[in-house]
């Protein structure tokens, strides 16, 4: 009896707003916490910055004034300190960038062939990818070193290597000597999307251009650049992304030295907040590079997107 | 059973339930528990004194427990600005000479004045540090000193020897000389701190040239980074660096552990430099001399360890309690014996211990008639920019080939900028 009650027949239409209603609000419901915990953690300290960046205010203890000020910019934009910092970060990011993705190209290209023990090479390139950021920079620093360092002893032979260098204490050569680590660590990156790339060229636009006469630098330039312009993209943009924020090989590795050579944007946040304890120039500059990585984000999205109509 | 003595028996057992939990729940209730964050608890020698002192401390005062924990130095000054800024204080902090300007920049230290005019620290008793900036801020004393940590020259005898000296200099044109000959493939005559970015210890070791040279980057809250004595001082320590006598990109740890291992020939360090020898490499402990600094005046720089309570510490009568008894001439006497530390306790040394330890008589001399606090004297407030101010310009020196006298110009405009603007 019991039975028949409850396998009687359920009208369509309430089964099917029942699903319709189901499916409006679970995605909203397992996109709460997420929304909540990024809210609580990421947007309400960023609000709560942002704010403090317009006071004069300190970071520790209870004495700050609340009223607004724009103090803190104009300090900011007045030491050439900062605006030094912003080259730095911009050489910095360059640098990553087009080392890395010219790297990054050259061994897609070599792995896009096929070869004996491509699988191993594969699995092997991206090793640096998956080496922790700490423990890169503390292997760096030793392998770098002028006395005991493996580098110095590797390229002691080339002829226009004069006695030893001085890779992260010399300015000139600090910041070039970090831009290489940060290369090593993101071009294993950059190869595996190139390969996805290079891997959806459909391979009869190389046979035709072959048997056209196009050798293989016309036909890298001709057909193999433009095929990848969308991954290439999104490449730059993420590492640029990336690169603009990197703190941990630079603090680990220099602090900003020598003589502030390698002393980025978010280098000389760490040190107005956690050394200077002054939060009002702090927070400037932290909101200053937000308006930036939004500036970079939202050309990210704009890119994907216009990838995705295309 | 009637239902009447069924009710007298619940009642006798509810209690007698109650007496037992509550007596001593009245005894665990006036238990105070004071928290004692540092470092020394993860080091050896230091830990040991810290057990010993602290088991001591609670056995005569049974109503505290003291929670010692260890932090690491690295990141203890971070840690607990964090803590006391947010409300969270520990009872007892351990800071430095270097450090206490940020933490009072920030107004969260408890002053010790009354607490200290009922003890037995005076003039008469202690390091005379202890009543100067920038312990002493406005007439109000903000920490008691635990330890005098004082630089001298620490040398390998078989380098002096090998390098065909039969004494340690005493002038610093000889050092220089010393320090080059000393030097060859696989061995550094002298090591500092010349790591890029580290602008603390960058300005520790070349504070120390500059103070033993008669100069200091302050006097009395005025600025003289470009004093004729600095610029002479850096000088000298930038022939060093051009010679390449020092081990470059290494860190302190490393350098350190270079000298007890027998790769540098002269450190000008701290006393607890012996104790990690002998615990890294007692084979080279019998070739370890210490000498004063080799200037006329032997100025020496020091560092200064010592015990604070924060401004909103939940326990600051038993906080002091601890401090006191921490500085007691027994336990100052049981630090020197273990730790190898300067005390600042004046007079205070265990018996036979000079005699046990002959090398720890030029420390004791040194702390004793030579110390000069290392920080800018009555810039201490500004703390690290100043120091980080200092630090970058003799980076350029050291890694730019900038003049000298140039930098300090510059660093000295800078500093002057800094304390006008504040």
């Amino acid at each position: 009896m019991a039975l028949t009650e409850t396998s009687a027949p359920v009208p369509a239409r309430r089964i099917l707003h029942h699903a319709d209603s189901q499916d409006r609000w679970l995605p909203a419901v397992m996109v709460l916490p997420f929304l909540l915990a990024i809210t609580a953690l990421v947007i309400l300290p960023l609000m709560w910055g942002i704010r403090i960046s317009f006071t004069d205010s300190r970071i520790l203890g209870r004495a700050y004034t609340e009223a607004f000020t724009l103090a803190n910019y104009r300090m900011v934009f007045a030491d050439p300190a900062t605006w030094r910092s912003l080259y730095t970060t911009v050489l910095f990011s360059l640098g990553t960038v087009v080392g890395s993705i010219t790297l990054g190209t050259v061994t897609a290209l070599v792995l896009n062939r096929a070869f004996p023990g491509r699988a191993v090479v594969r699995t092997l390139i991206i090793l640096p990818w998956a080496v922790p950021h700490v423990v890169a920079a503390l292997v760096w620093q030793w392998m770098y070193n002028p006395n005991y360092g493996v580098v110095n002893y590797a390229i002691g032979w080339l002829p226009f290597v004069h006695g030893q260098l001085n890779w992260l204490s010399d300015p000139d050569l600090a910041l070039p000597a970090i831009i290489m680590v940060n290369i090593w660590k993101t071009y294993p990156f950059a190869t595996l999307v190139l390969l996805a790339g290079l891997q959806t060229i459909p391979a009869e636009l190389y046979e035709a251009s072959a048997i056209d006469g196009a050798g293989p630098v016309r036909r890298f330039f001709d057909i193999t650049l433009p095929g990848l312009r969308h991954v290439l993209a999104i490449i730059v943009l993420l590492l640029t992304i990336w690169s603009f924020g990197n703190f941990v090989f630079i603090f680990l590795m220099t602090q900003g030295g020598p003589a502030g050579a390698t002393n980025t944007l978010v280098v000389k946040v760490y040190f107005e907040a956690f050394r200077f304890f002054r939060a009002g120039p702090a927070f400037a500059l932290g909101s200053i590079i937000l308006v930036l990585a939004i500036l970079l984000t939202g050309a990210y999205a704009l890119l994907t997107r216009r990838d995705r109509h295309e | 059973m009637s239902i009447w003595s069924k009710f007298r028996k619940g009642v006798l057992v509810t209690t007698a339930a109650a007496l037992l939990t509550s007596v001593p729940m009245a005894a665990f209730a006036e238990q105070i528990t004071l928290r004692l964050p540092s470092w020394w608890w993860g080091e050896p020698g230091n830990k040991d004194w810290m057990e010993k002192v602290t088991k001591a401390f609670m056995a005569e005062n049974p109503d505290i427990k003291v929670d010692g924990y260890n932090v690491a130095y690295g990141a203890y000054a971070d840690q607990m600005l964090l803590e006391m800024g947010s409300g969270s204080p520990p009872d007892v902090v351990h800071l430095l000479n270097m450090n206490i300007g940020d933490f009072l920049r920030n107004d969260l230290l408890l002053p010790l004045n009354d607490y200290i005019a009922k003890s037995d620290i005076t003039k008469a008793t202690y390091s005379p540090a202890q009543f100067e900036s920038p312990l002493l801020v406005d007439g109000k004393t903000y920490g008691v000193i635990q330890m005098v940590a004082n630089y001298v020259p620490f040398y390998n005898e078989a380098i002096l020897k090998a390098a065909g000296y039969d004494k340690f200099p005493d002038n610093p044109k000889d050092f220089l000389e010393l320090a080059k000959k000393s030097t060859k493939p696989g061995q550094f005559g002298y090591a500092a701190m010349v790591k890029p970015g580290s602008y603390i210890e960058t300005y520790m070791d070349v504070a120390q040239w500059v103070i033993a040279n008669g100069g200091h980057f302050a006097i009395d809250g005025k600025p003289t980074v470009d004093d004729p004595r600095n610029i002479e001082a850096i000088s000298m320590f930038k022939e060093l660096f051009d010679a390449g006598v020092m081990p470059r990109d290494v860190d302190k740890s490393t350098y350190r552990q270079m000298w007890w291992q027998g790769k540098v020939g002269t450190l000008f360090d701290g006393a607890w430099m012996m104790g990690f020898a002998k615990e890294g490499n007692p084979s080279i402990v019998k070739d370890l001399r210490t000498a004063p600094m080799p200037w006329p005046g032997h100025r020496t720089a020091a560092a200064f360890q010592l015990w604070a309570i924060p401004k909103d510490a939940p326990h600051p009568e038993a906080s002091w309690k601890l401090i006191e008894f921490m500085q007691s001439p027994k336990w100052q006497k049981e630090s020197v014996s273990i730790t190898n530390a300067v005390s600042p306790r004046l007079n205070n040394l265990p018996d036979g211990y000079l005699e046990a330890n002959p090398w720890f008589a030029t420390f004791q001399e040194a702390s004793d008639k030579y110390a000069v606090s290392i920080m800018p004297a009555g810039l201490e407030l500004y703390g690290n920019e100043v120091l980080k101010i200092i630090a970058d310009h003799v980076e350029e020196i050291l890694y730019k080939n900038r003049p000298v006298a140039e930098a300090m110009a510059e660093a000295q405009a800078q500093v002057v900028a800094l304390t006008e603007k504040k």
